[in-house]
């Protein structure tokens, strides 16, 4: 696969046609591979990736989701979910995550305000564009919000509801921004492309050109996490922007002002980021995310030179390695020998996979949700796969979107003593094993160097007490019958495409 | 169902209460034939947030599904249905395997029967048993999919069976939706049995396909709620000859217990002695522990004019009670479960008959923001409804407890609020509400 740019300007930009390609066409994207991370990282340099398909599957999740999350946690906006009832029923958690955020990061705490047009039998014949229209108005005579995203649903995509026009039409009657979100679940495998959706959104309905450059602001695409990117980046005389969740609009406008776009995961802000670099002029740190201390070396470098930072970075490396170093030896030597495993997104799972290395375990495979063989900058050095291989070696890796049937049968048969899994529904799977199962439940927990620090403190303490574990194994039986777990992991999944 | 716009709602989809419904049954497996995310949001927006009750045996992503996407929505999605039914029956350890539908299916129109019925003689040879409910989305609420599932199971699964004069099936209690399920039922059937009879709860214990397929030997249906479970009665009625009787929800407390004892037992020609040994030393019971309560009720003037939000079973249950029973207030009753028009008249005559107290003013509203300007024109002291209604009660600065779905801010395993000694839990709750920053 060449490095070249895979989408075109026209794709990212064009204003009169909202909708993002998939990651499956637009990257490549796939969901099924058994096999290695060496071989798995070598076959998306060389474009020869196929993906591979699943006769037998269990519920994941969908683009809807992901973007209507995103969205819903942007504190003076309203999300309208323009789908039957079914579709809104994430809101309740939505709306936890929100208050869960809020109180994290101090900000008054206050319900996520959703709606759902609530599309009948009758919608799905007869349209629902007045439907729509009215939940607009509605939406912005209880809230004045700054601005109104209204996300598609499976039955809205069917029936080919006509979103665009009655969208222009209210934001001309507004004056606020109100912007479609492509997020059909049906259309991709991929509910990563969810987040593109709402992203794009964003991009071309809220991000204004800078008036004035801040070049000391770092944004920073994240989900909920503390913000340990301040102790990361104080030293360097630069300020974190944690963007979108728990941001305003204004935030979301002034994104060009910033110096550099950084991201927690890149699978994560992939269009944001690129989108930004193209569009705004935003130069996107491409290096992969600080979690580990090789890429962290290489973030804080990449960084203070997109940055031109005031502080010595090479100084800051020294520093910062020097104070985790005893404590890091001891974690070492407490966990020489433990295997690990894996299963997480992409790629936010290679970086738990860099951390539980650095802590001295004996990693022994990973599961991602999806794999990205590109991310939307085109550039390789932003493979955060391929620097797991290059600085840790190779490791036995599956791509499974979230099929708990066949990493359970995975994990069986690699007998780790630990699992650092990232998905709360894949969590109960696990730790049925009767494995110790760590949930990654802050996802910046391990960030930089202090980070892994703070998170094998807490492996360590979590791996001190398995008695839950040992107790839902015994007591607690997986849904699966004996003749799927004598078969092998990849029974189901077919031949490349 | 409300066609109307709806402002974080109180409830998901058909499919929503359809996944819980068979999920929550021994050994069964909800089989999805619907699109990619709806499994995992829907026993998201239904279990994890009904106070954080957990997957259960083969619920969240465990969940087989055939995740349809643009080539199912063009093409069909019959064939992909088989293919994973066929393996769901070879990977999924179970004994009853339930296809329900999303929308996308729906509106494909796939032939969903005649693809469950090859599979049928198979599974029957093996002792196991295959069903399927027409549960799109759009059809209806959480409520509308818990009933067309005991709907399907009634005509699909039941089989007539020999009638057992004490014996009785427990129905209108949706999984999750009523987020003390679980406790009620269970001590519903614990009482029910020391009148000596006999319980399906469907929902509990480890009887499964079993107890389903023979439900049918039962000499009663009892359903607790105002409008669901309607159909089922139906079938079986016409097809099994079991009559209904019907409660507008569980009983909570000692008044409401022993009329709904009294009424079963009158049913089932329970003898007089019996019932009133039971209900005296329940009653007694409770009675000690209220006794113990007013130490802090009396003491602290614990006298509430409570706003109450929620379904309209939950409403009525605990209303009863706090007026029958605790000599509370009720300032207002908001029924968010939008049931069927029908209905409603039955629903605000439990909740004006009442044997104390100025009657509540009762409002039928979906959606939050109404829920809210109605519950703000009373000024309430108390606010008993689900977790969206924190901000309310921190507007109106007045305790709060989160007693109906959705439930994000306690744990929820067990605890039963029915019957006598569920009167006990609740006041422990209400009191705790104004004593939490001492």
């Amino acid at each position: 696969m060449t490095t070249d740019r895979l989408i075109s300007a026209d794709e990212l930009t064009a204003p009169r046609e909202p909708g993002v390609a998939i990651r499956e066409r637009r990257l490549g994207s796939i969901t099924g591979y058994h096999g290695t991370a060496e071989d798995l990282v070598r076959r998306s340099q060389a474009g020869t990736l196929r993906d591979r398909g699943r006769s037998f599957t269990q519920a994941g999740t969908c683009s809807s989701f992901c973007a209507t999350l995103q969205l819903s946690l942007i504190q003076d906006a309203v999300v309208i979910n323009h789908a039957p009832a079914g579709c809104a029923a994430d809101f309740p958690m939505f709306n936890l995550y929100n208050r869960y955020g809020q109180v994290k990061r101090r900000l008054e705490v206050a319900n996520a305000r959703l709606f759902t047009t609530n599309l009948t039998e009758q919608d799905t014949i007869f349209g629902a564009t007045q439907k729509l229209l009215a939940a607009i108005h509605e939406a912005y005579r209880r809230f004045q919000p700054r601005a109104i995203f209204v996300t598609a649903s499976c039955a809205s995509g069917i029936v080919g509801e006509d979103l665009e026009s009655t969208i222009e039409q209210a934001q001309a009657e507004l004056g606020v921004p109100v912007a479609s979100v492509n997020c059909e679940g049906f259309r991709s495998q991929i509910w990563a492309t969810g987040w593109d959706a709402a992203y794009n959104a964003i991009l071309h309905k809220v991000v204004r050109p800078a008036r004035a450059k801040r070049p000391e602001l770092v944004n920073i695409i994240t989900f909920i996490g503390e913000d340990y990117f301040s102790e990361l980046l104080r030293p360097l005389g630069l300020v974190p922007n944690l963007v979108v969740p728990f941001t305003t609009v204004e935030q979301l406008k002034r994104l060009s002002e910033a110096g550099a776009t950084a991201q927690m995961c890149s699978t994560l802000g992939t269009f944001l980021a690129a989108g930004l670099e193209r569009e705004f002029g935003v130069p996107e740190i491409k290096s992969p995310p600080p979690y580990g201390l090789a890429a962290t070396d290489g973030w804080l470098r990449e960084v203070a030179r997109v940055t031109a930072a005031t502080g010595s970075v090479e100084e800051v490396i020294a520093a910062e390695r020097r104070a985790i170093a005893v404590e890091l030896e001891s974690l070492r030597a407490r966990f020489a020998g433990v295997k690990a495993f894996v299963a997480a997104g992409p790629s936010h799972g290679h970086s738990f996979m860099s951390v539980l290395q650095d802590l001295g375990m004996n990693l022994v495979g990973g599961c991602m949700l999806h794999h990205d063989p590109k991310l939307d900058n085109g550039d390789p050095a932003a493979d955060t796969l391929g620097h797991v291989v290059k600085h840790y070696g190779n490791v036995r890796y599956g791509v499974c979107n979230k099929q708990s049937y066949e990493i359970v049968n995975l994990i069986r048969r690699l007998k780790p003593d630990m699992l650092v899994v990232r998905h709360p529904s894949l969590v109960v799977s696990c730790a049925k094993l009767g494995i110790p199962t760590f949930f990654v439940d802050d996802e910046h927990l391990a960030l930089g160097y202090r980070g892994l620090i703070r998170y094998g403190r807490k492996i360590s303490d979590w791996l001190r007490n398995p008695s839950i574990e040992r107790t839902l194994a015994r007591h607690a039986p997986l849904p699966y019958t004996s003749w799927w777990l004598d078969q092998a992991p990849s029974r189901f999944v077919g031949e490349e495409a | 169902m409300s066609c109307t716009i709806s402002e974080n709602p109180r409830y998901s989809c058909a499919l929503g209460g359809a996944i819980p419904s068979v999920a929550a049954i021994h050994r069964a497996i909800p089989v999805l034939h619907s699109g990619p995310g709806c499994g995992m949001q829907l026993f998201n927006g239904q279990n994890y947030v009904a106070g954080y009750q957990g997957y259960g045996y083969a619920g969240g992503s465990a969940l087989p599904s055939t995740n349809t996407y643009e080539k199912e929505v063009v093409f069909g999605g019959e064939k992909r249905l088989r293919q994973v039914l066929g393996a769901a029956l070879d990977v999924m350890d179970g004994d009853l395997y339930v296809v329900v539908t999303g929308c996308t299916s729906e509106i494909i129109g796939d032939d969903i029967g005649a693809i469950v019925g090859e599979f049928r003689p198979q599974l029957e040879a093996q002792g196991r048993a295959v069903a399927f409910a027409s549960t799109g989305g759009f059809k209806g609420n959480t409520y509308y999919g818990y009933d067309r599932v005991f709907e399907a199971l009634a005509k699909q699964i039941v089989v007539p069976a020999r009638r057992r004069s004490r014996k009785v099936n427990l129905l209108g209690v949706v999984p999750s939706q009523d987020l003390f399920w679980q406790g009620n039922l269970e001590e519903v059937a614990r009482l029910l049995g020391r009148l000596g009879i006999e319980v399906n709860t469907f929902l509990t214990g480890d009887r499964g396909l079993d107890e389903v397929r023979k439900s049918s030997n039962a000499a009663l249906n009892l359903i607790f709620s105002p409008y669901l479970a309607d159909s089922a009665a139906g079938i079986y009625s016409d097809r099994f000859g079991v009559p209904s009787l019907r409660f507008s929800s569980v009983p909570i407390g000692p008044t409401a217990t022993a009329e709904f004892l009294r009424q079963v037992s009158e049913q089932l020609k329970i003898g007089e002695a019996l019932l009133q040994k039971v209900i005296a030393e329940e009653a007694a019971y409770a009675y000690e522990y209220f006794d113990k309560s007013s130490l802090v009720v009396t003491g602290f003037s614990i006298q509430h004019r409570f706003a109450i939000i929620g379904d309209a079973a939950t409403v009525i249950g605990i209303t009863k009670f706090l007026v029958n029973d605790f000599s509370q207030l009720p300032a207002i009753a908001v029924i968010t479960d939008d049931p069927p028009e029908e209905s409603r008249e039955r629903i605000v005559r439990d909740l004006t008959t009442l044997e104390y107290a100025d009657p509540p003013e009762v409002v039928f509203a979906p959606d939050l923001w109404s829920v809210h300007e109605a519950v703000r024109k009373v000024s309430p002291t108390l606010i008993l409804g689900s977790s969206l209604d924190k901000d309310l009660a921190q507007e109106l600065n007045v305790p709060h407890k989160s007693v109906s779905f959705p439930a994000t801010d306690r744990l929820i395993l067990n605890r039963a609020y029915a019957g006598y000694r569920g009167s006990v839990t609740f006041v422990e709750d209400l009191v705790e509400t104004g004593l939490t920053p001492l």
